[in-house]
Parts: C-alpha cells; structure tokens; sequence
C-alpha cells in the first residue's frame, strides 16, 4: 500500500518537475485538453460500451449481467429488476438500459431462460417492465459461458468488487447472438449466425478443413448472401420477407426481414400505399406467435406483380451492411466472421486444455494425498508420534516414518501434507478399509489417465465437445433464413401506374399537371417517358409535372428499359434537300435528358412517317412522290417486313433521291419477332429470357405454361416474368393441350389408390384433380404421353407391379376420379422410362413462316440500296403474302389484346 | 492558451465535425486503457 503511495507522489513530482523547468511550454494548449478529453471519451465508448470483445462475444454491460446472474444464480428464477440491481455493482448506469440489455441478451434465446412477458421480436412489443419479469440463466450458459477457474479477474468501478475481465465462453458467441454499436468515430455490425452451422464450421476447421459461414435470422424470411464479404465493411445482405399467395386476391407475409417488425412493415405498406407505388385495399394483422399479414389486394392487381412491388417499395426488403468491429488486446480490430470463428475455436480449445489441465492437477493433489494417508494408517505411522513432545518433532517422526513408503509418489512431501495428515480423524483411522482405500486410489488413477489421453488428444476431445454441444443444444435451432439469389427487381416495371401523363405537342410540354391538354396514358411518378420529335430528335426524360421537351412532339410514350419488342418503323428526309430513308429500330437503353439524332443528321431533316409498334409489327405503306420532271414511277408499296430491325443510330435504308409528297398507311402487318424463348432459373425461381436455368421453350402470344403442384393442383397460365411460383410445383412446362397428363393418387377417403389421366384445359382457375379429403395425396405424375410406372408395394409378399398407363386407362376429364390401381399400401412408386411417341406434326400455321422468313433477313447488310430485296427473293415473298393475307384477319382479332399486354407485361 | 498550430475552427471541424478514416485511425491509435487486474489472489 505505502509503496503505491510511493509510486504516486513520485509521478507527482515529476510531473511537478515537468512543470517547473520549461515552464511556459508546458501549459496545455486547448488543442492538448481538447484531445484528451476527446480520447478520454472516445476510449471510453469503444472499450466500455459499444463493441463487443472478439475474446467471450460480450459488450461490457452483457458480460456484467452475466457475471450477475451467475453470481445470484441458485437454479431458480431471479425478478429481472434484481439481476439488474446486483448488475450495478459492476456497471455504474441506469437501471433501464441494463434492463433493455438484458431483454436484448433474453430476446436472443440462447443465455437467458425466460420467464413472463419479455415482449415479441415479431410484432417488437415491449418487455413488461422488469419488477415484472424473471430470469435465470440456460443450461448452454451454464455449460459454455462460465467457469471462474479459467477467468481472470478484474476490479470493479469502485474496486469492491471482482469481475471477469473476459467470461471464459466456449463457443463462437459473438456470431451466434450478432451484436451492433456505435461508439466514437467507429461503429460495429455483426449479425446473427446459425447455431448448429457455427458448431460444424469450428469442428471443420479443427478438422483442418475450409468452411463458411452465413448469416441466420430468428425471424427467418428469405436472404441473398452473395456480397456477405464475410461480414466486413463493404459487404450487403438482402433479406426478403416470406410472401405467398393464397388466392388471386390476397397475399399473406409469413415472415418478416430481420431488422423490421411487423408493426414497421405494416406501417411502410400503409405508407407506400399511400404513395401510389402500390395499391392495397385492406391489411389484416393475424401476428401472435407467429407472422400472418394478410393483404388483400383490389381487382386487376396481379398478386405475382404486387409481391416485386412490396419488395421494391416496402420493408418487406431491407438491407443490411455488416462491419464486423470487435476488442482484441484493448484495441478495435476489424475482422471478417470466418477470422472470429477462428479465434474462438482456438480459444475454445486453449480453455478446454486449462480446465484439463486444472482437473488433472487437481486429481494428481487428490491421490498424492490419498496414497499419503493409506501409508500412514496402513503402515500405523501414527503411532510413532506417541513420544514427540514438540510439534516439530511430530513433523519430523512422521515424515521420518514415511521416507520408506513414498517412492512411487509423484512428488515429494511438504509440510502441509505432513500437517494434514495429523488433522485426520481418529474414527478414520480405526475405520480405515485398506480395500475401499485401493479402490479409490485405482480410481484416481484411472481418471488421471483419461485426463492425461484427453489432453494428448486436445483436437479430438475439442471436437467432440462441439459434437456434444450440438447434440445437447441444437435441437430446434436448425436454419430458419433460407439462403436464394435474388433477381434484381427494377422498381419501375412493378411500380403502380398512379399519374396521368399528357401532352401538348405543339408547344413541347410534356407532364402530369398538363389537365388541358391531351392525354396520353397512365404512368408511375418513377417513369421515364421517351419523345420524339418532327426534326428526328428523341430524347427520354424522367416524368414530371411540366416539363419542356421540344416542340413538335410526334410521340411520347412511357420508355421501358432494355425494350427489344417495340419496334420503331420510320422514314424521314435527310436534309431539307436529301434523299429519304427509312428504318427500323429499337431503343434499348439511353442516357436520360440527352438528345438523340434519328436522321443522319443533316439541318432541316424531317420525319415523313412514324409508327410505334409495342410488338415490332411492321405494316405497309405507300409512298406518293411529287411529281417532278421525268420521274415515271411516283407511287408504290413499301413493307416494313422487308426491313430489319437494327440499332437507332442506322442511317437505314434509302426510299429515294426524289422529294416524297406523302406516306400513307396502306395495311397492318403481323409481328416480325420471333417467338421469345423462355428459360425458368431455378436458384430464384422466376421465369426469365436470359438464358439462365432451364428452356421451357419458344413461346408465342398465344402459348401458356402448365404448373401442376405436389397438392394435386394443376393451372394454364400465360408466362410473365414477374411470375412467382408455389414451393411445391413438381412440373412446369409449355402446355400442349392435346398432350395428357398422367397420375397416380391416393384418395384418402376411399383409402385406395387411382390411375387418371386427363387434359389441362385452358382457364384461369387453378384445378385439383385429386380428391380434397385431408388424407388424399399425389404419388406420382407425368406428362409423357405414354409413361410406364413400377409400382413397389409395401407388403413384402407382393411383387413390383409395371404399369402402362397408356393402358390402363383412357383420357378422360380433369375432374373424373380415374380408375382403381389397388387397395394395397405402397411403398413407392417409380416412374420408368416412357415408351416411345412421335408427336404429331402440328399443322403450322403459315403466318409462322413469314416470320421465320423474315427472321432470316435480319443478317441482311444494312446498306443494301433500295427495297430490291422484295422481288429478289419472289418465291418466298408470295408465300408470305399468301401467309400474310390469311393471318392478318386472324392477327388483326388478337392483335389489339396483344397490345394491350404488350403495354403493361413484357410479352 | 491557443493554439498556433491549429485555428479553433480546425480543432472543432476535427473534432466535432463529420466522423473521418483519418480520426478513427487517430482514435484507434491513441486509446486510453485502464486496466485494475487482479492477480495472484485467486
């Protein structure tokens, strides 16, 4: 003590010293004080409050709360507001934010065993207040967290206290729980990780083998990981609720973001309702113990377009940005997940060999001490004490009486053995079991050597406490987030068309305040809007109120990015004494506000004839020239079809040199577009034409997909790509009406199995083809023409069984029961190889060929001169005119709903 | 009392001003750690 108080006035005078000598230089500047106190408190909120440490996961109130309950701890419930209470000796704050940290550690469900009302993380409910709740710690806690052998100890605040500098945790805490801070100029995120994950990736790389390590939630829902940077700064998750579709007119959300609640969620649907961006008539909260939100969508809202929507425009995304910060040797480091698990693997390790090594020392003093006192009672050493009269002299007789006994001890005899061995009883001594003595001692032995092989086996022994961890504790904390890619939702193709665009095309305004004027179509306020103009010019620009775009406005329509369908048909003059030209072109993408040229640029270029086709239609025109000079040929037909479709910087190809007087619209052509192939990505499920996952094949306007489900439910939908898809879909194919389906079901009320087979017709319902008894169930289903499938019974005694459905039964209707397979129980049911089918040639209709035709010109150089072309290739132009003709009555019927879908889907 | 150095407006703009790599390094760098160990009496 008095040489503490030494060391203190020596500081005092040298510091003293310091001040006196070069006196004025010293003075501390406002800069010096201000940088104190400013390091004072920055250190203060990093080492003592925000970040957790990377060595036991806890922040320090956390690490206090624990220290507290394992101090109070009597294997019954403790009231919150007493651990709380005892807590403050360690932790000089308010008792509220202890106790909110403390509900944060219960909410986590893995240190706290709770007890009443500790609020909801789902709805994010309130704790009731902490007089009113109790708490005693779990088992895991008591088995990982704590073990006062292993910890060192530090002083309280006001030093009358000890506490754990670091709770000797086993186990990768920290990952398990997450934790979040922000402290002075640095800030921490860690979010939570998967419990029995965690287990396996510490035995993985005590195995020496790699692993990785993602993100879990309590909350569950839906997560893409892909930029988790191992949680370090710079990294991104995005976490999706759980949304389904229960019918055509309601979605229900089964689980929510981490991050949100329920009540937040509502709240930013309300709110985005509210907006226009998407368009809810009525939101039912059903939340107790588990999520249920259901919304019930107005007529004419595609449920599947409305769930982008809520993940565009609500907390039903939220994104979260992990930077992993934690103590190490009392200074903030900044490492990944897979670095902390590692760090706590080892020190997991590094703990579990101390306490060996602490209960190995600890059984050695045990049988040292039981051999001592089995010599000196067997060999009756006692008795040579009889005549010492001083106590150093009884040391001295004993130790003399047991010199020829102790040779096979480990190591040699103190004094306080000595001393211990006279404070035996006499009821010992004259009770002693020489027998039950050995025994004992054996014993000893035995685990001594248990010991001995678990710490020469360190690796394995670590690894099998994590496989024990697992066991014991893993139950019901398997993954509840489940890990997807997502596919980037572009906001404004799922936004709400909720403004009104319009017009004035002389003057060159565009906007939704312009009421007067003409009306163009409805938009979302996130649109873009292209226009184009008389000179040529096309520019897209962001929707607005009132916005000036050039006058002489030919068209304007809302402008969808990466747009290879509508197809742009124009003629225009080069110059105001040019030839003309004509083009084809579509406008994929363009750098807002910025004026494009489609001429070829020359001054006084004007467009003679414009057309915009949202299915890249092409129609045929005529050209009246002026009638000048000799010109002999001053009117013919010119079809778009002939012309490919190409970039809209083309110059396009020449009309004529002459001054044309008029164009005018002759006939409506068909599509020039091929059917568009489709491709179903399973990773995120969604249809795409990208190329990604599996074709489902080439699809026309009037082509749908077939999704039959596990539940027995089959559909005939027309593919979007906004479409999302039940969990249990087992096919999902183009759907060929004439092709049957084929299934073998059980129906549970009959307890029986049936063969059917049957055609999907085309409706908007979706169709069960079991029976909807509880028990009936779908055992097998194909849509090959003529499967073969082996039946595997369950009674031993029954052979296999191959049937030939083809055979078995005829097709007949969706909702016909089918026929009787058998009243056996079965085991399995395996579809074979099918037999072999030729389908049959399905008559084209020639409209398909002009297209085709067409296709084949796209490769055509893009300044072949003049329209030629059309009488080049005669044969297949009059088959296409034949084709043509028949088609476009046809077409002409389809064409306008075609549009109509063309402007809201991408089909 | 002042400064040369570094004008009051400086000091503040570092200090109070928007949070910067260059002082959280600052910060990192120069932690204050008071540390009353136990030892031995266990």
């Amino acid at each position: 003590m008095s040489e503490a108080i030494n060391e203190h006035e020596e500081e005092l005078t040298s510091q003293n010293e310091a001040l006196e000598t070069p006196q004025e230089e010293t003075i501390t500047k406002v800069t010096g004080m201000y940088r104190d106190w400013f390091l004072d408190y920055a250190s203060y909120v990093i080492l003592e409050r925000a970040v957790p440490s990377i060595e036991d996961g806890l922040k320090p109130v956390q690490r206090r709360i624990m220290h507290s309950m394992k101090d109070l701890d009597d294997g019954r419930y403790n009231k919150v507001a007493n651990i709380v209470g005892h807590t403050m000796q360690y932790h000089p704050h308010g008792d509220a934010s202890i106790a909110d940290a403390m509900v944060q550690i219960g909410q986590k469900e893995l240190l706290i065993d709770m007890q009443g009302n500790w609020g909801n993380i789902l709805t994010g409910d309130r704790a009731a207040a902490s007089r009113y709740i109790e708490a005693r710690l779990s088992k895991f806690a008591l088995d990982v967290v704590f073990n006062p052998k292993t910890t060192e100890w530090k002083l309280s605040y006001d030093g009358r206290r000890k506490e754990p500098i670091d709770l000797p945790v086993k186990f990768p805490l920290l990952l398990a729980q997450g934790a979040e801070g922000i402290a002075v100029g640095l800030s921490t995120k860690i979010v939570p990780h998967n419990f029995i994950e965690l287990i396996d990736a510490s035995i993985k790389y005590l195995k020496g083998r790699s692993f990785k390590i993602l993100p879990d939630f309590i909350t569950g829902g839906i997560a893409d990981f892909t930029n988790y940077n191992d949680g370090k700064r710079g990294g991104k998750i995005r976490i999706r609720a759980k949304i389904a579709q229960i019918d055509k007119k309601t979605l229900v959300i089964s689980e929510i973001p981490f991050g949100t609640t329920t009540t937040s969620l509502i709240d930013s649907i309300i709110k985005a309702n509210e907006k226009g961006k998407i368009k809810i008539k009525k939101i039912e909260d059903n939340t107790a113990a588990v999520v249920e939100i259901l919304l019930h969508l107005p007529p004419n809202v595609s449920p599947d377009k409305m769930i982008d929507a809520l993940y565009a425009f609500t907390n039903c995304e939220n994104s979260i940005s992990p930077l992993a910060c934690t103590i190490e040797n009392n200074k903030p480091v900044f490492v990944g997940v897979s670095e902390m698990l590692k760090h706590s693997t080892n020190l997991t390790v590094e703990l579990l060999k101390k306490e060996l090594e602490i209960q190995l020392n600890e059984l050695e003093e045990q049988w040292h001490f039981s051999s001592l006192e089995r010599i000196f009672i067997e060999n009756r050493i006692y008795r040579d004490i009889e005549e010492e009269e001083t106590w150093e002299g009884v040391i001295k007789a004993i130790d003399l009486g047991l010199q020829d006994h102790i040779k096979h001890l480990k190591r040699p005899i103190t004094e306080a053995d000595i001393t211990r061995l006279t404070e035996i009883k006499i009821k010992k001594i004259s009770k002693f079991d020489i027998d039950k003595a050995k025994q004992f001692i054996e014993g000893l032995e035995d685990k001594i050597s248990v010991v001995n092989d678990q710490l020469a086996n360190l690796i394995d022994f670590a690894i099998g406490y994590f496989k024990r961890l697992k066991d014991t504790y893993g139950k019901g904390r398997e993954r509840k987030t489940e890990i997807r890619i997502f596919d980037d939702i572009v906001a404004s193709k799922v936004a709400m068309n909720n403004a009104k665009l319009y017009v004035n095309r002389t003057e060159g305004f565009i906007g939704t305040s312009l009421k007067k004027d003409e009306f163009v179509t409805d938009c979302s306020d996130i649109d873009d809007i292209i226009v184009f103009r008389k000179d040529g010019k096309m520019s897209v620009t962001k929707v607005g109120s009132k916005t000036f775009v050039g006058k002489d406005i030919i068209h304007v329509a809302v402008f969808k990015k990466k747009d290879k369908r509508t197809v742009y048909n124009m003629m225009y003059k080069d110059g105001s004494k040019g030839a003309s030209y004509m083009k084809r072109f579509n406008v994929t993408s363009v750098t807002r506000d910025k004026e494009y040229d489609l001429t070829n640029g020359s001054k006084g270029s004007k467009i003679l004839y414009f057309t915009s086709n949202p299915n890249g239609e092409a129609e045929v025109v005529t050209i009246n020239l002026r009638a000048v000079g000799s010109i002999k040929k001053l009117k013919w037909d010119i079809d778009f079809a002939d012309l490919a479709v190409k970039g809209r910087g083309v110059r396009g190809n020449t009309i004529t040199k002459y001054a044309i007087k008029s164009v005018d619209f002759k006939s409506e052509g068909v599509s020039t577009l091929k059917p568009r192939k489709i491709w179903f990505d399973d990773a995120v499920q969604r249809l795409n034409v990208d190329d990604r996952g599996e074709l489902l094949g080439e699809f026309r306007a009037e082509d749908r997909l077939l999704i039959i489900t596990q539940s027995g439910k089959s559909k005939v939908v027309k593919p979007d790509l906004a479409m999302h898809f039940d969990d249990d879909m087992i096919v999902l194919e183009k759907w060929n009406s004439k092709k049957p389906i084929s299934a073998i079901y059980f129906d549970g009320e009959k307890d029986r199995y049936y063969i059917k087979r049957f055609l999907v017709e085309l409706t908007d319902k979706e169709e069960i083809f079991i029976s909807n008894h509880a028990k009936s169930q779908l055992e097998i289903v194909s849509t090959d023409y003529r499967p073969i499938a082996e039946i595997q019974y369950s009674k031993r005694s029954l052979q296999n069984q191959e049937i030939n459905l083809e055979e078995f039964i005829a097709v007949k209707g969706i909702k016909a029961q089918g026929n009787q397979l058998t009243t056996e129980k079965i085991k399995q049911v395996n579809l074979l190889e099918s037999l072999p089918f030729i389908e049959p040639e399905e008559e084209k209709s020639e409209d398909i060929e002009v297209v085709a035709e067409v296709l084949s010109k796209d490769e055509l150089p893009i300044n072949v001169p003049e329209i030629k072309t059309v009488s080049e290739d005669s044969f297949s132009a009059k088959k296409s005119e034949i084709g043509l003709k028949k088609s476009i009555a046809k077409k002409n019927i389809e064409k306008k709903n075609m549009d109509d879908n063309s402007q809201t889907k991408l089909f | 009392m002042l400064d040369k150095e570094m004008s009051i407006e400086q000091m503040l703009q570092f200090y109070m001003g928007k949070n910067t790599p260059d002082r959280q390094k600052f910060i990192i760098e120069n932690l204050k750690v008071e540390l009353d160990t136990i030892e031995a009496e266990v």
